[in-house]
């Protein structure tokens, strides 16, 4: 379980993130959606320990993170970044076996669950192709099944935070990578992703968090946040919520 | 996976290693026999010329070779993991300029070898950490600011020795000479003991940091997710980068382009793995000095070329085709 109280953070220049509570259980998929800038990928940051907060806490699994040490927290939390710029070139296969520092020290077990992740993250058949000749999606498929590979086989009561997992990917590969988010979920583990796709948000999300200049304006279950008004409100465009015999879809149009 | 390449290089090394450590010691002015060599070496030999010009002249050369080589390999190794950047060696980030600075300042005033490593490895930590005081922006560690911040430590240390170079005229300026281009010239027990006793922790911190240094190719944010504690890492890395040039700069002067080229070789070849990247480098900047020396006595056995020289030789056109090689993509 993941849980922010009152969070606040402030870069120099700016606040970006004022006073934002919510809390992830284990089993469920939340998802952040929101303007650029709204403060999506520093709020993942703030709860993913990198960035400390000005004010409030954040919680995994009841503990408070400002007193674990970076291993400590990386043993209970994977994050798939917004980028992920490699240096020098391993192949695929070892660079899905980085998630797994924190835990093992025993590249017998490395290898077995780095081949399982990338398999997880539709990457099987990869393993010994060099990480630098892979397209952007490849590369992000990847870095994901390297995140799937630091929270291990035991996912129950882990904390797997994505900032915009879809990002670069075909829609076949955007529901398969949010799809395997969904896996870690059902296996016990808190998920929250950031995304763009309010439709991505709609299949997947137990919760919803709609964020506008650093605030949240509203946290709750898919269908009570993606309604026309509070996503217009958020993304100062017209928006449409189409009804259908499958559920609904986010629409929207060109303004006029 | 690359277990086989890496099998066969560590064998290839392994035999190159040995085989140029046999010809040092088997090559020199002196004119002893190859067999005397090797029944001093392994048996109590009744040559007592032959006895005292190994393990006197031969033997301590030998052994700062290994020591300068393997030390400056080792850390231009783990400086280029830990700045993500193949450019980043030792002698560029200023670590090596501050050491021997250091060591000038000290035979300037004191003529103890314990003086000059203290002189050595003070500035030489100094520099790092001066360096590493500049690469902090906003609270964090920039590898760009840091290796700038390098560059301008390197040039100032530099101007210094030069203009102590300048200053003492001829009178010492073969020994500051010593210092900048680098050699083996001036090795005894004394001096390899001292710089095998900072060398030795440094070594064993660095391998002890190659699994964070594989995580920190990620980049500070990432290593920081997966669990690498990244201002420790870099304290560490740093820190026996520093002790180990230190110690090569105050046996044997300022030895250039060791910890840019083999590790960049050896990278291309076994990949980027600093479990196995930082033992083979070792073995291969050992490998690498003891060469320079051999060719640098070959050339003339009188008055030899110094092997900061050869090194820097071989070095220079590398580095710039790595630069050209690179072009304009970001670190």
């Amino acid at each position: 379980m993941i849980e922010t109280k009152n969070l606040s953070f402030s870069y120099p220049a700016s606040d970006v993130i004022d006073g934002v509570s919510l809390c992830v259980r284990d089993g469920e998929v939340a998802v952040l959606l929101g303007a650029n800038g709204a403060g999506k990928s520093t709020l993942l940051k703030v709860m993913s320990g990198f960035l400390k907060p000005r004010a409030g806490c954040v919680l995994h699994n009841g503990r408070d993170i400002s007193a674990l040490s970076a291993g400590e927290i990386a043993r209970g939390r994977a994050v798939l970044e917004q980028e992920c710029a490699l240096a020098f070139d391993y192949s695929v296969l070892e660079t899905a076996m980085l998630g797994s520092y924190a835990r093992s020290r025993f590249a017998l077990s490395e290898e077995v669950l780095a081949r399982k992740s990338l398999e997880r993250a539709g990457m099987k058949g990869f393993e010994n192709r060099k990480y630098s000749r892979l397209s952007g999606g490849e590369k992000r498929r990847v870095q994901l099944a390297r995140a799937l590979c630091q929270l291990g086989e035991e996912r129950g009561g882990k904390i797997l935070l994505l900032d915009e997992p879809s990002s670069g990917l075909d829609p076949a590969h955007a529901h398969a990578a949010m799809a395997a988010a969904r896996d870690a979920a059902r296996d016990g583990a808190s998920v929250v992703a950031v995304l763009h796709d309010a439709n991505l948000a709609a299949a997947y999300a137990d919760k919803i968090a709609l964020l506008k200049n650093g605030k949240i304006l509203k946290f709750a279950p898919s269908r009570e946040v993606l309604t026309a008004d509070l996503l217009s409100q958020v993304y100062n465009t017209p928006c449409e919520i189409v009804e259908s015999s499958r559920g609904f879809f986010v629409s929207f149009p060109p303004p006029q | 996976m690359k277990s086989g390449k890496t099998i066969a290089v560590s064998a290839l090394l392994g035999f190159l290693f040995l085989g140029l450590s046999a010809v040092f010691l088997c090559f020199g002015s002196s004119d002893i026999s190859v067999r005397d060599i090797f029944s001093s070496l392994f048996f109590v030999s009744d040559n007592d010329t032959a006895s005292l010009v190994l393990w006197q002249i031969r033997m301590p050369r030998l052994c700062a070779a290994i020591v300068a080589g393997s030390s400056l390999a080792l850390a231009g190794a783990g400086m280029q993991s830990l700045f993500r950047n193949p450019l980043a060696d030792p002698s560029i980030t200023g670590v090596s300029s501050g050491a021997a600075l250091g060591a000038v300042v000290a035979i300037s005033f004191f003529s103890s070898i314990f003086a000059l490593e203290l002189g050595a490895l003070i500035l030489g930590l100094c520099a790092a950490a001066f360096v590493c005081a500049i690469g902090r922006v906003d609270s964090r560690v920039s590898a760009l600011s840091t290796l700038l911040g390098g560059i301008a430590v390197n040039a100032f240390c530099g101007a210094v020795v030069g203009f102590l170079m300048y200053s003492v005229r001829d009178v010492g300026l073969r020994g500051f000479v010593f210092w900048s281009l680098g050699s083996l010239d001036r090795c005894g027990w004394g001096d390899i003991a001292a710089s095998f006793a900072l060398c030795v922790p440094a070594w064993f911190a660095m391998f002890f940091s190659a699994r964070s240094l594989n995580v920190m190719l990620l980049g500070g944010e990432q290593a920081y997710h997966s669990g690498v504690n990244v201002e420790r890492a870099w304290m560490l890395v740093i820190g026996a980068a520093a002790a180990m040039t230190a110690s090569s700069v105050a046996i044997c002067g300022v030895i250039g382009f060791v910890g840019l080229v083999v590790p960049h070789i050896l990278r291309m070849t076994i990949g980027p793995d600093n479990r196995r990247l930082l033992p083979l480098s070792a073995l291969a900047g050992a490998s690498l000095v003891i060469f320079a020396d051999i060719v640098s006595r070959a050339v003339s056995q009188t008055d030899p070329i110094p092997i900061g020289v050869i090194t820097a030789l071989i070095g220079a056109p590398f580095f710039v085709f790595l630069l050209r090689k690179r072009g304009n993509a970001d670190d």
